[in-house]
């Protein structure tokens, strides 16, 4: 296999990510690049104490034998490797494999830990327009929240945090992720959503019924 | 019928589910001057005077009727898609037609149910194939079993979330558009 960590266009554009790197900032740059071209690619990637991950994006899949819910969040020593699939050439393991989004939902929600990813830029404003199937992932009832806003408009990741009362770093991870996954409309000179304030009387209707429910069932 | 209708509320109740059955086999008898239905009752209590009513309503278009009650009071609902039926993507289609209101005020989740034995279609497929049909709504849809109580009670708080956060910012997110 071709070592591309040294090929150029592979290289975050921020220095400022690479500073925030973790191991696997640079892997998901990667990926994210090789999904941009829909690039009929085959990436392996190390990780010290670790079988290696493959990843087929022919086939939207990847295997490998660490459970993703272990995955370090703070790898050293993190190398991969890409190469360019054959016309024809077979999958670079069995089939089915995993669901490539698995992958995408785990790195992109800790890869860039609290920052905005490096292939997207400040300034934009992002809406949800297909929910991630959440019966897949492990996810906390916050970005549900945020999940649900983001569906209804166009938000910066600072904006998110506010509407849905969650800290800024998780709405930057949950924008990673979902950028990751294909999943948001981007636009950059659409006008903050302007939200009028309730009308008096819902005022005081006190928490939310979700956020009742949340605390009644214990979530 | 065997979407898991009747798990999903015994999963998420906290008093004894109230069930009937409807029998199959009824279908046949010609004679027979009433159907049974198969309906589920079940409920959260919240507070002494606040309580999450749960209703199973069958699918089935013979029993449109109840469908017309629950346009009128439901708040929202968990529509069970059974992947191993023969056409789930259509199925749900349908009912997103009929309950295109509850829809657009954020009332909808899906959840697609025997996933593990039939795979396919995939939550993208469902998706992609309500965009094509309307495009502006952002339905949440996630595969779930029923038997599960924690992801009952996620697609249940889902629905909930995503109904208050419509509300809250629906209108001004068209505006912003
Ligand atoms: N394997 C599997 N079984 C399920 C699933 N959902 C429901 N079932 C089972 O399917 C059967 C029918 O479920 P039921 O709740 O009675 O379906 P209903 O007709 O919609 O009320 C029960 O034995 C359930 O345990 C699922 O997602 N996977
Ligand atoms: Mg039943």
């Amino acid at each position: 296999m071709r070592d591309s960590r040294r090929g150029s266009t592979l290289e975050p554009t921020s220095p400022d990510s690479a500073a925030q790197d973790n191991g696997w900032g640079q892997v998901t740059f990667a990926i994210n690049s090789i999904l941009q071209i829909a690039a009929p690619m085959l990436l392996r990637i190390d990780v010290e104490g670790h079988d290696p991950l493959f990843i087929d994006f022919r086939h939207g899949a990847f295997v490998w034998a660490t459970d993703l819910n272990e995955l370090p969040v703070d790898a050293t020593n993190v190398t991969f490797e890409t190469e360019q699939a054959l016309e024809g050439a077979p999958p670079l393991f069995r089939l089915p494999g995993y669901s490539l989004d698995l992958l995408l939902w785990v790195l992109g929600n800790n890869a860039y830990r609290g920052h905005l990813a490096p292939w997207l830029r400040p300034g934009e404003r992002y809406r949800l327009y297909q929910w991630p199937n959440l019966g897949q992932h492990l996810h906390e009832m916050t970005q549900t929240q945020m999940l649900a806003v983001l569906g209804n408009g166009y938000f910066s990741p600072a904006e998110l945090a506010v509407a849905a009362g969650a800290p800024v770093e998780e709405a930057y991870n949950l924008i990673n992720a979902l950028s990751l996954l294909r999943l948001l409309r981007v636009s950059e000179d659409v006008a903050p959503l302007v939200v009028p304030s309730a009308p008096t009387g819902q005022k005081d209707k006190g928490a939310s019924l979700f956020a009742r429910l949340r605390a009644r069932l214990g979530r | 019928m065997g979407a898991g209708m009747t798990t999903a509320i015994k999963a998420l109740s906290e008093i004894e589910v109230v069930s009937t059955e409807a029998n199959n086999s009824e279908r046949d008898v010609v004679d027979k001057p009433t159907t049974t239905v198969a309906l589920d009752y079940g409920e959260i209590v919240l507070s002494n005077d606040e309580k999450i009513r749960m209703y199973g309503i069958p699918g089935q278009r013979r029993f449109d009727f109840m469908w017309a009650i629950l346009k009128t009071r439901a708040e929202g609902m968990v529509l069970l898609v059974n992947n191993d039926a023969e056409n789930p993507i259509a199925e749900m289609l349908a009912f997103v037609e009929d309950f295109r209101e509850l829809c657009y005020k954020g009332g909808v989740v899906v959840g697609v149910s025997r996933s593990e034995i039939a795979p396919q279609p995939t939550t993208g497929e469902f998706a992609r194939a309500l965009a094509e049909v309307h495009p502006e709504l952002t339905v949440p849809i996630f595969t779930l079993d029923p038997r599960s109580k924690d992801q009952m009670q996620m697609a249940l708080l889902t629905l909930i979330v995503n109904l208050e956060m419509r509300e809250t910012f629906g209108e001004a997110g068209v505006q912003q558009a």
